[in-house]
């Protein structure tokens, strides 16, 4: 194959200008100087459980402007929504199970109306039980808090997950060292800048509805909520603008918005606007799951990992609508280690918090820092060096996992190096500046694998690959632009394999009416499966032009070349002839100019234990940190980080880089100061202020190293990267300031308060 | 109900609005704290009157012995003042306070008569024993800062609603003065601090024999550490600092919170901090 000619090339994002300069529309832009528009606003109670004794709508209906308040008797369709799971209740009828559940919905001609008619709304509520606790929710003598639920479970269970290989118990026994310990991770806010939003609007011609808000799946967003709207699914077209941020939140959450617009639209036959006020996308949206970790390893003297026995109670909070966690942290609990013999469980809890749902790393950020943490107290314990101890353990070739995947080299192996890369790195290199004793330094770091895709049945991409008369292309792909770079590196693969020029390449994205079925954008799966169904529709797409260019130019078609949007025979370019000419030809003798690409992965089912493949590659990375702890009044600063990531092949480096750097931003605020306080079902504290993510004044510049091992099976080598480079920081700082001070910590994040916390306490 | 919006172009017509709507009415000075009020429905005033235009209200000038700064003077303009470059210490308070743009419109003066308990400027102003001109329609009058605020109330001054602060001075530092600040937050910027300490030290022969110690965030107002003042007089920068590790100021008198623990844990070492910042600062060794 020639050398690309765009991919591996750091190109510019076409939507950075348009965000740059304001020019770009999202979703609420495309409200501003519309005069149709009513505006809903939703009531929603001050408890986190409590019964529902009465409502009285009658003032709030009777005000000037109001075109209609609706309570969970006035629904069009089933009171149940949601992205895999229909559980979540469009309106609360005689329950609510946490503080985002609507209990009346309003549309009126102004926003200020609309919150002036939901103030006039009479609830009377009868507070219940709080059920706070996933771990008390887990016993068997527990209340229950859904009494009825849509779907069969166990208890207060959402989803339960075994993945067993081997036998743990006497991997134990004849273990030389076991490290036993309790991990706590906490519930997180997306803190994504673009509250949920939605505009949902009739289809006066054919009915149904349009819905505008920001996706992570447009094509899943219709099955999620047809049932509710009582619409066929063909019925309901879902177009998503660019997004203003989602890291997996407006997955669901999006949702949550678009389903009470789409009934108050339907009610009312006009095009209503929803927008969560950020008080309310804090307390109503999908959170990530607060998790608690016991988590056991068994090694010999040596260091080598012989069973890990691990348990995990992840916080579900009050619906399921998609609950992968416990198979994600299952899965997960061994890191990228070669272990022989694993029991690990996850159970997913009920309580009346919000509901968990995806967030970047989906589970494996909680998995990897129990475990990382555990590698480095087995280092301690050991009085090894830990990175020697990751080197003896690490996955290679023909390794097998904890779920039983071999791992080939073929698809990509590049833990070694990455681990390698980053203890060459100054991180590890440098001596710390000891000089103040009351500012301790110290060093540590993490490695980790993520797989790309969902690893699921159902994990496949397809596409509508099309080409003009005038020589240009138009992909119509489902996935999302989420900031993460999509549309150029879809562009670069299209003009690859096509060989046109990048400019000739229009993706149509996130419009479920202009493309098919390809999954959401989450799982760091878009660039690889959609990626791959975009290559395989453009290859479909040259083979005609290269049959119909051969046909012109008298030259056998395998040795018809496409490159730069000229067509000619193998190793004579002065005979070109400009592509737009042969698919003019091609468009005149009837030869369809649209294809339809598709990609699935290979996978093969796991068994009742959960041993077999999951996902088709996985990208692997190791994070270095230095960090400086202030002794005197707890407060942690990371001064430096490297990121050494494996990602078969970076198609766009410079958008790659921008992935690692925004993941590990974000893993220092999971580390150090991100957590959402539940008290009784409530949350206390639901504003920035008091919320806190990193500024810039709290990250080191993040330094990237690409490492490319390609995998067979990706477009032109490529991993999924999007997720993995939240996963290591986390446990990376947990063994700097360990390093550094000489205490374990064992929650996160890693406030000054915990961190003043554990040194009193190792002072005992 | 509409709110009506005034802006003053002259100190006697803001005054008169004052006098006229009494309480109804929301001093809007720089509004960082003012907006988030109305957008929170914390307030519903029948009138906003925005003073930062008021004639004189952006000087900073030496004035009788003090050094008199303007009712709007905002923190990007203390902070460029030369006239404030020597005071350490409320440099500190304010580089370190929220964010650019905050700083670029947020006042001392509305900071200090928002009265919140985790109030950086005016943390650092009442160590400065800072004097506040208040005047009304009825005439003027000066409270120390330290009288300004109800004891034990938070959000509270003895401001009558029809008084606005017009200018706050501190004394002009002397040889041997020296201003010191400490704030511990959660994360390095747009953060309300969770202990704040400001000390105004003078040193005469290398001895201290003048200290103030403001505490902040530790209870519903802020706190005069008088007690470990009085220990400091006598002691030398390095004894001082010493003494500030090893005593625990009794004003501070904790109230119960998450923090609680932690602010106990953390007190000494910060005020000992501000201390040896005003020490280097008297000894012009500090690097503000």
């Amino acid at each position: 194959m020639r050398e690309p000619n765009y991919v591996g090339k750091s190109l510019p994002r076409p939507d950075s200008l348009a965000k740059a300069t304001g020019a770009a529309k999202y979703t609420a832009d495309l409200s501003l100087f519309r005069k149709d528009l009513l505006y809903a606003k939703a009531l929603f109670p001050p408890y986190g459980h409590a019964r529902i004794v009465r409502i009285d709508t009658s003032a709030a209906a009777a005000l000037e402007g109001v075109a209609a308040v609706m309570t969970a008797n006035d629904l069009p369709g089933a009171n149940g929504y949601g992205g895999m799971i229909p559980d979540k209740v469009v309106i609360a009828r005689d329950e609510v199970f946490y503080e985002g559940d609507p209990v009346a919905l309003v549309a009126a001609e102004s926003l200020a109306i609309a919150e002036e008619a939901v103030s006039l709304i009479q609830v009377e509520y009868e507070p219940l039980e709080s059920f706070d606790d996933p771990q008390r929710m887990l016993q068997e003598d527990a209340p229950l808090l859904h009494a009825q639920y849509p779907v069969p479970k166990d208890g207060n269970v959402s989803d339960a997950v075994t993945v067993k290989k081997g036998d743990a118990d006497a991997a134990f026994q004849s273990a030389d060292v076991v490290i036993d310990n309790w991990y706590k991770t906490p519930m997180l806010d997306h803190a994504y800048l673009e509250p949920d939003v939605a505009i949902a609007e009739p289809d006066p011609v054919q009915g149904g509805l349009v819905i505008y808000s920001p996706q992570h799946a447009v094509q899943m967003a219709k099955r999620a909520m047809s049932d509710a709207f009582n619409l066929p699914q063909s019925k309901i077209r879902v177009v998503s603008q660019i997004v203003g941020g989602g890291f997996g939140g407006k997955e669901d959450s999006t949702f949550d918005v678009s389903v009470i617009a789409g009934v108050l639209a339907l009610k009312t036959k006009r095009p209503v606007y929803y927008e969560f006020t950020r008080d309310e996308v804090f307390k109503n949206t999908g959170k990530r799951h607060a998790c608690v970790i016991h988590h056991q390893l068994a090694a010999d003297k040596t260091g080598k990992i012989l069973g890990i026995k691990v348990d995990t109670v992840v916080d579900k909070g009050a619906w399921k609508s998609i609950d992968a966690i416990p198979s994600r942290t299952a899965q997960y609990a061994g890191g990228p280690y070669s272990i022989d013999h694993a029991l690990c469980r996850s159970w997913s809890v009920f309580t009346d918090h919000p509901y968990g749902c995806a967030f970047r790393g989906l589970g494996s950020p909680q998995a990897h820092f129990a475990m990382e943490s555990q590698m480095d107290e087995l280092a301690r314990r050991l009085g090894m060096d830990p990175v020697e101890l990751r080197l003896k353990n690490i996955l290679r070739n023909g390794d097998s996992t904890i779920w039983g995947q071999v791992m080939l080299e073929e698809r990509g192996l590049g833990l070694e190096e990455c681990i390698k890369r980053v203890r060459e790195d100054k991180i590890f290199q440098d001596p710390l500046d000891q000089s103040d004793p009351k500012i301790r330094r110290g060093r540590g770091m993490a490695c980790f694998l993520y797989g790309t895709g969902t690893g699921m049945p159902t994990d496949g991409a397809h596409c509508l690959v099309q080409a003009q008369p005038d020589g240009s292309i138009n992909i119509g792909a489902s996935a999302s632009e989420l900031g993460q770079g999509f549309i150029i590196a879809m562009k670069q693969l299209a003009a690859d394999t096509l060989g046109v020029s990048i400019g000739k390449v229009h993706i149509d994205f996130s419009d479920s009416a202009a493309s098919l079925e390809s999954g959401a954008t989450v799982a760091s799966r878009t660039t690889v499966l959609t990626g791959n169904a975009i290559v395989d529709g453009c290859r479909q797409l040259r083979r005609r032009f290269q049959k119909v260019g051969a046909e012109m130019l008298h030259c056998d078609l395998r040795t018809c070349e496409i490159d730069h949007d000229q067509v000619y025979p193998t190793g004579c370019p002065e005979r070109a002839i400009p592509l737009k000419s042969v698919i003019a030809k091609a468009f005149a003798s009837q030869v369809p100019l649209g294809t339809v690409g598709s990609w699935y992965p290979p996978m093969t089912y796991p068994n009742p234990e959960n041993q077999g493949d999951k996902m088709h590659t996985y990208a692997f990375g190791c994070q270095g940190v230095t960090v400086a702890v202030d002794t005197e009044t707890g407060e942690v600063t990371v001064e430096d980080a490297v990121l050494a990531c494996d990602v078969g092949k970076a198609i766009n480096p410079s958008t790659v880089e921008g992935q690692l750097q925004g993941g590990m931003a974000q893993a220092i605020g999971w580390a150090l100061m991100e957590e959402h306080f539940m008290a009784s079902g409530r949350m206390k504290n639901h504003t920035y202020h008091d919320y806190l993510i990193p500024t810039a004044m709290d990250v080191p510049q993040l330094r990237t190293i690409l490492v490319e091992h390609p995998n067979c099976l990706g477009p032109f080598g490529a991993k999924g990267v999007g997720e993995p480079p939240i996963v290591g920081a986390a446990p990376a700082i947990r063994a700097a300031v360990r390093d550094a001070i000489g205490v374990s910590i064992y929650e996160i994040p890693m406030t000054p308060v915990r961190i003043m916390e554990a040194i009193r306490n190792s002072k005992k | 109900m509409e709110t009506q919006f005034f802006r003053a172009n002259t100190l006697e017509e803001a005054l008169s609005l004052l006098h006229q709507y009494q309480g109804d009415l929301l001093v809007v000075n720089g509004g960082t704290d003012a907006v988030l009020s109305i957008t929170g429905k914390k307030v519903s005033p029948k009138a906003i009157l925005q003073v930062s235009g008021l004639p004189g209200f952006h000087d900073i000038a030496a004035v009788d012995g003090c050094l008199r700064i303007g009712g709007g003077v905002t923190y990007n303009e203390m902070l460029a003042s030369p006239l404030l470059s020597g005071y350490h210490g409320l440099q500190a308070a304010i580089s370190h306070l929220a964010s650019p743009a905050i700083r670029a419109l947020g006042t001392a003066a509305g900071n200090i008569c928002t009265a919140a308990p985790a109030a950086d400027a005016a943390a650092m102003l009442y160590a400065l024993e800072a004097e506040l001109c208040l005047e009304s329609a009825g005439g003027k009058r000066r409270v120390a800062l330290r009288d300004f605020y109800m004891p034990d109330r938070s959000y509270a001054t003895v401001r009558r609603p029809d008084e606005l602060l017009t200018a706050i001075e501190v004394p002009l530092l002397r040889d041997g003065d020296g201003t010191g600040y400490c704030r511990l937050s959660r994360r390095k910027a747009q953060d309300i601090g969770k202990l704040l300490v400001g000390v105004y030290c003078s040193f005469h022969d290398g001895k201290v024999t003048h200290a103030f110690i403001s505490l902040g965030a530790v209870n519903a107002s802020l706190v005069h550490a008088q007690t470990l003042e009085e220990m400091l007089i006598g002691k030398t920068a390095a004894e001082a600092v010493a003494c500030c590790r090893d005593t625990y100021p009794v004003e501070a008198k904790l109230r119960e919170s998450y923090f609680k623990t932690y602010k106990q844990d953390v007190i000494c070492p910060a005020v000992s901090r501000a201390v040896a910042m005003a020490a280097a600062a008297a000894k012009g060794e500090s690097s503000w």
